[in-house]
C-alpha cells in the first residue's frame, strides 16, 4: 500500500489562484481532479511536480547524527564518509561539513528513495549465462550478470534496508578480517576495505559495490548540495571546488572572464524575485516519493 | 461509471509545447480544445523563483516524470530480457503544464534539407548499398522547402537567438554554413560564450572548420514577442536544464502559447489527470478519451478530434493502450506500423581535456553558450570512403556545472572518485577539464523498436513501454571517426593533458543520461504501408487521431528536435484550421 497524503481544498486553491494570478490570463485553468472529495486522498507523487513548496528553511543547527541512525551506525558512518572525503578543522571534509547528518536526515524524512523511483517487482535476479526475454516472468527475471550493470539500478531494498544491512554487514567483515569493528580500525585499513567493497572484492558482502555507491553518491549529496539540506556546512563542499554556489546571475563579461565579486552563498542568500508578491506560505516535501505525510 | 464532460473539439493528451501551439493557433479561432496533463501546474511565479537548488531539481527530478507511478523498460535487443528503468537514467520526459518544454535546454535547431529526404539522398550519392543492412531509414515525405515558413514563423514566436549562415544562399559569416536557405535572420543576437567555447572555436578555425554559437531558444536580450508576452535576457545563472526559467529567458509553453491559448476562453487545461486511452465508435473512428483525475475517478472527454500531444515515448504507448474491436491492435496499428522507426542519438564526450590552472567558468551560462560545429555533421562531408553514413555535431560542452553531479566523474589517478588525492584533483581541477561532446544521429533498425512489456505495469494496472535498442556498426564506425576528429580538435585546443579518451563507442546503457530525445514510433510518411501518419501526423487508420512531437520522426538527424517539433505542428495548426475542419475525418491531402 502506498502511503498518501491529504490535500485540503483551500491549499490547492490557494496555489490554482497564485498560478492564474500571476500570468493575468483570465482562461479556464481548471485543475480537475483537485476538488474536494469525501475521501480526498492525493497520491504523495503529486508533490513531485508541486514546485511552488520552498526548499526547508531550518538547517538543523547542529551536525547531530540521531533521526535515523542508530549510536553504532552512526560512528560507522562517520568513519566512512571521513574516508570518502578526508578532511581537518582548516581543510575541511565530509565529517567536518556535517555529510553524516545529512544522511541521517535524509533517511528518517523519507520512507524510502528520495528520487522518483519504480519499486514495483518483479526483480532481477543475475545468473551467468545469456537468458532470453522472458515474457511470462513472475517471482523475478534472470538477467546475465555481465549485463545487468547496463540496466542501472534494480535494487530491491529501500536504502533505509540497505543502509541497516549494509553497517551491519561491513562491521562483520570488520571483525572477521581485522578482528575489530570498523570505526576502531587504522585509516589506511579503513580505505583499503572501502576499495574492496567498491571494487567487490569482499567475498562476506555480496552486494558491496551497490552499498558502497549509495554511500558514495549520499557523500556528494552532502558536500555539494544546498546548505539548507543539513551538509556543506559553511559551504565547505563549494569553496573546496571554487563554486559560487546559488547565484541570481553573471554578467556577460563575468562568462568570459570570471566571477566579479561574488561571495559563496547558498540558497537563502539569494536576492528575493517580486518581493513584492505573497509567497504561498506552504511547505510540503522536497520533490520525492513515497513519504508519508501528515499535515 | 465514469463522469462524462461536455463534448469539446479537440482534446489533446498531455498539455505540453504541441499542445499549446495548436491551442494558441486554433482556440483563437473559435476552435474548443481541453488538454488533459498528468502533472501539476506551474508557472515562472512563483515555481521558479527560487529554484537555483541542484538537489531538488537535477538529483532528485523534480520537474520529471514520476517513476513512482511509470517507467519506461528497456533491453538491448528482442533477445534479451527488459528491465525497467527504476531511476532516471538516460532520458528525462518531464510532467506538469508545458511538459518537457519547461525544464529542456532550449537548443534550437532546423534540420538540413537532405535530412529529410534521407534515404534518397544516400542512395542519389553512394547507391543504394551504402544503406546498412536492416536499416529502415526512410524520407519524411515533406521537404525543407515546404517547412522553411513554418520553422520560420517558430523562431520569430519563441524570440530566438543565433546568428544565420545561410540567408536565402547567401552565406553570412559567422553563422553555420552548413545550414539549409533561411528567408530571414534570429530575431535576436546570439549569446555569449564561455571560454571553453571560444579555445574550440579558435582551434577549429586553425583546423580550417567551421565553428559558430549555438542557436538557442533562449533570448540574448530583452524581448516582447508577437503576442504580447515580455521575456527577460538570459542571466547566465547556471541553472537553465532540468530548471524552469524565472526571468523567462528560455522559451516555453509557459512565456509563449500557453498565455495566448487561455486568454481566448475556448481552451482548458485538466492538471493531474492521467489519459488511459482513446476510445473509438463502430466506425473505428475515436470519440474521446478515458482518463483518471488525482483520486482515482475516471472521467470520459468526448470529442470530434483526439490530439496525441504527449511525449514521443508515451505517444507511442498510447496508441498501442487504445485497442478496440475496430482497432485490436491498437489506434494506427492495423499493419503493425506502431513503435517501428524508433530512434534515439549518440550523446557521449569522446575527450576530455584538463586545462592545469585555469578557470573555465563552466558553472555559468547554460547548454547555448557553446561553439559547435556541422562539418562532420549529416553528408556535410564525403562518405564515399568511409564505412558509415551519417554524421555528428561536434561542439564544446554545454556548461551549467553543478558539483553535486559532476565531481564524481573526475578520478584520481588510481581511478577512484573519493579519498584524499582525489579531493586534491577536484580542488584544483573542477573547474579545469571539458570535454567535446557529439551528437550524432540515429538510424532506424527492423530490431530496433518500441512495444508494450508483457511483465511490468504502471500506477493504473496498465502495461509500460518497452524500448528494444541498442548501437549498431553503423554508429560505432560513426563514432570511431568522430572520436578521432574530436581528438585532433582537443589536440589544437593546447590542454595541460587529456584525461580522456573513448576512441570506441561506450556501450549503451539506460544508467547513463545521453539526451531526452528518443524520437520515432508513429512516424509520418507519404503511404500507410510505410508510416502510422501522413505528414500532418494525421493517424492513416483513424483520420480524427493526430499525434504531434518527434514521435512523427522517421529517423534522428545530428540535431536536437524542437526545432522542428514547432515547425510540423505549426503546419499541422495551418492544416487543420484551413482545411480540416471544413471536412472532418476526411485525410487531409
Amino acid at each position: 500500500m502506498k502511503p498518501e497524503r491529504r490535500i485540503t481544498r483551500r491549499r490547492l486553491l490557494q496555489r490554482a489562484g497564485v498560478a492564474a494570478a500571476t500570468v493575468g490570463v483570465g482562461g479556464a485553468l481548471a485543475a480537475c481532479g483537485e476538488e474536494e472529495h469525501p475521501a480526498a486522498q492525493v497520491a504523495t507523487n503529486v508533490d513531485a511536480t508541486d514546485l511552488a513548496a520552498p526548499p526547508p528553511t531550518q538547517q538543523p543547527i547542529n551536525c547531530m547524527v540521531t533521526a535515523f541512525f542508530t549510536h553504532d551506525e552512526a560512528e560507522t558512518v562517520d568513519a566512512i564518509v571521513a574516508r570518502l572525503i578526508p578532511g581537518t578543522a582548516d581543510d575541511p571534509g565530509a565529517r567536518e561539513a556535517c555529510v553524516p547528518a545529512y544522511i541521517d536526515h535524509k533517511l528518517a524524512t523519507f520512507a524510502s528513495f528520495s528520487t522518483p523511483t519504480y519499486f514495483q517487482p518483479p526483480f532481477a535476479k543475475p545468473v551467468q549465462h545469456p537468458s532470453g526475454p522472458q515474457p511470462h516472468a513472475t517471482d523475478s527475471i534472470l538477467v546475465e550478470a555481465k549485463e545487468l550493470p547496463r540496466y542501472g539500478f534494480q535494487g530491491s531494498s529501500t536504502p533505509q534496508d540497505a543502509y541497516r544491512k549494509g553497517l551491519a554487514t561491513l562491521d562483520k567483515v570488520a571483525k572477521k578480517q581485522h578482528g575489530n569493528r570498523f570505526v576502531k580500525l587504522d585509516e589506511k585499513t579503513q580505505t583499503k576495505l572501502l576499495a574492496d567493497l567498491e571494487d567487490g572484492k569482499v567475498a562476506a558482502f555480496k552486494k558491496s559495490k551497490a552499498f558502497f555507491k549509495m554511500v558514495l553518491e549520499d557523500v556528494y549529496e552532502g558536500m555539494f548540495s544546498d546548505p539548507v539540506y543539513g551538509g556543506n556546512r559553511d559551504l565547505a563542499g563549494w569553496k573546496l571546488v571554487g563554486y559560487p554556489g546559488a547565484q541570481r546571475a553573471y554578467t556577460a563579461y563575468e562568462l568570459r572572464n570570471g566571477p566579479q565579486h561574488k561571495r559563496v552563498q547558498g540558497l537563502r542568500d539569494m536576492p528575493a524575485m517580486n518581493p513584492g508578491v505573497p509567497q504561498p506560505h506552504v511547505i510540503l516535501p522536497l520533490a520525492g516519493t513515497q513519504r508519508t505525510e501528515s499535515r | 461509471m465514469a463522469v462524462k464532460h461536455a463534448r469539446v473539439d479537440v482534446v489533446t493528451i498531455g498539455a505540453g509545447w504541441t499542445a499549446a501551439m495548436l491551442a494558441a493557433k486554433l482556440c483563437t479561432n473559435g476552435t474548443s480544445m481541453v488538454s488533459l496533463e498528468q502533472g501539476g501546474t506551474r508557472w515562472t511565479y512563483p515555481h521558479f523563483a527560487h529554484d537555483h537548488d541542484s538537489l531538488r531539481y537535477s538529483v532528485r527530478y523534480a520537474m520529471m516524470v514520476d517513476l513512482q507511478r511509470e517507467t519506461w523498460t528497456w533491453r538491448p535487443n528482442p533477445n534479451a530480457p527488459a528491465l525497467p528503468m527504476r531511476q532516471y537514467g538516460t532520458f528525462n520526459p518531464g510532467q506538469g503544464l508545458g511538459g518537457a518544454a519547461v525544464h529542456w535546454s532550449g537548443q534550437l535547431w532546423r534540420y538540413l534539407s537532405t535530412d529529410f529526404r534521407y534515404r534518397s539522398h544516400v542512395i542519389e550519392r553512394y547507391g543504394a548499398k551504402k544503406i546498412p543492412e536492416g536499416c529502415t531509414a526512410q524520407d519524411w515525405g515533406i521537404t525543407y522547402d515546404e517547412l522553411e515558413r513554418h520553422y520560420d514563423a517558430f523562431e520569430w514566436d519563441i524570440g530566438a537567438s543565433g546568428q544565420a549562415g545561410n540567408i536565402q544562399g547567401r552565406k553570412i559569416p559567422g553563422g553555420n554554413p552548413f545550414e539549409s536557405p533561411r528567408s530571414r535572420g534570429f530575431p535576436n543576437p546570439p549569446l555569449e560564450v564561455t571560454p571553453h567555447g571560444a579555445n574550440f572555436a579558435a582551434a577549429c578555425t586553425e583546423l580550417g572548420l567551421h565553428p559558430f554559437t549555438q542557436p538557442s531558444a533562449i533570448t540574448s536580450r530583452a524581448w516582447t514577442d508577437p503576442y504580447g508576452n515580455h521575456r527577460g535576457g538570459c542571466m547566465y545563472c547556471g541553472f537553465c536544464t532540468r530548471f524552469g526559467c524565472e526571468v523567462d529567458a528560455k522559451a516555453s509553453p509557459l512565456n509563449t502559447h500557453l498565455p495566448v491559448a487561455l486568454n481566448s476562453k475556448n481552451y482548458e487545461v485538466r492538471t493531474h489527470a492521467k489519459v488511459l486511452r482513446i476510445e473509438t465508435g463502430k466506425g473505428g473512428l475515436a470519440t474521446g478519451v478515458t482518463y483518471v483525475d488525482a483520486h482515482g475517478t475516471e472521467h470520459f472527454q468526448p470529442a470530434d478530434v483526439v490530439v496525441v500531444s504527449a511525449f514521443t515515448l508515451e505517444n507511442n504507448r498510447m496508441l498501442l493502450l487504445s485497442r478496440s474491436k475496430a482497432h485490436p491492435d491498437g489506434i494506427g496499428n492495423d499493419r503493425g506500423r506502431v513503435g517501428k522507426n524508433y530512434t534515439y542519438q549518440i550523446y557521449p564526450a569522446p575527450v576530455t581535456g584538463l586545462w592545469k590552472g585555469e578557470q573555465l567558468n563552466m558553472y555559468m551560462g547554460n547548454t547555448c553558450t557553446i561553439k559547435i560545429i556541422y562539418d562532420y555533421n549529416a553528408d556535410n562531408f564525403d562518405h564515399s570512403d568511409l564505412p558509415f553514413i551519417g554524421g555528428s555535431q561536434l561542439y564544446s560542452e554545454p556548461c551549467e556545472r553543478e558539483p553535486v553531479n559532476s565531481v564524481g566523474t573526475m578520478k584520481d589517478t588510481k581511478g577512484r572518485s573519493w579519498g584524499a588525492a582525489w579531493k586534491d584533483e577536484i580542488r584544483s581541477g573542477w573547474d579545469s577539464q571539458a570535454s567535446i561532446v557529439t551528437e550524432g544521429e540515429s538510424l532506424p533498425y527492423l530490431d530496433q523498436f518500441v512495444d508494450l512489456d508483457p511483465n511490468y505495469r504502471d500506477k493504473w494496472g496498465q502495461p509500460l513501454l518497452r524500448i528494444s535498442f541498442d548501437w549498431h556498426q553503423n554508429q560505432r564506425d560513426l563514432w570511431r571517426y568522430v572520436a578521432q576528429r574530436s581528438l585532433e580538435i582537443m589536440k589544437a585546443m593546447n590542454p595541460t593533458k587529456i584525461v580522456d579518451f573513448k576512441p570506441e563507442i561506450p556501450a549503451y546503457n539506460i544508467e547513463k543520461y545521453q539526451s531526452t530525445h528518443p524520437t520515432g514510433g508513429c512516424i509520418m510518411g507519404t503511404s500507410p504501408e510505410h508510416s502510422v501518419t501522413n505528414t500532418y501526423g494525421q493517424v492513416w487508420d483513424t483520420p480524427n487521431v493526430f499525434v504531434t512531437g518527434a514521435a512523427l520522426f522517421p529517423q534522428n538527424p545530428g540535431a536536437n528536435p524542437t526545432g522542428t517539433v514547432g515547425a510540423v505542428t505549426y503546419r499541422t495548426a495551418e492544416a487543420m484550421a484551413e482545411r480540416y475542419f471544413k471536412h472532418p475525418d476526411e485525410l487531409l491531402t
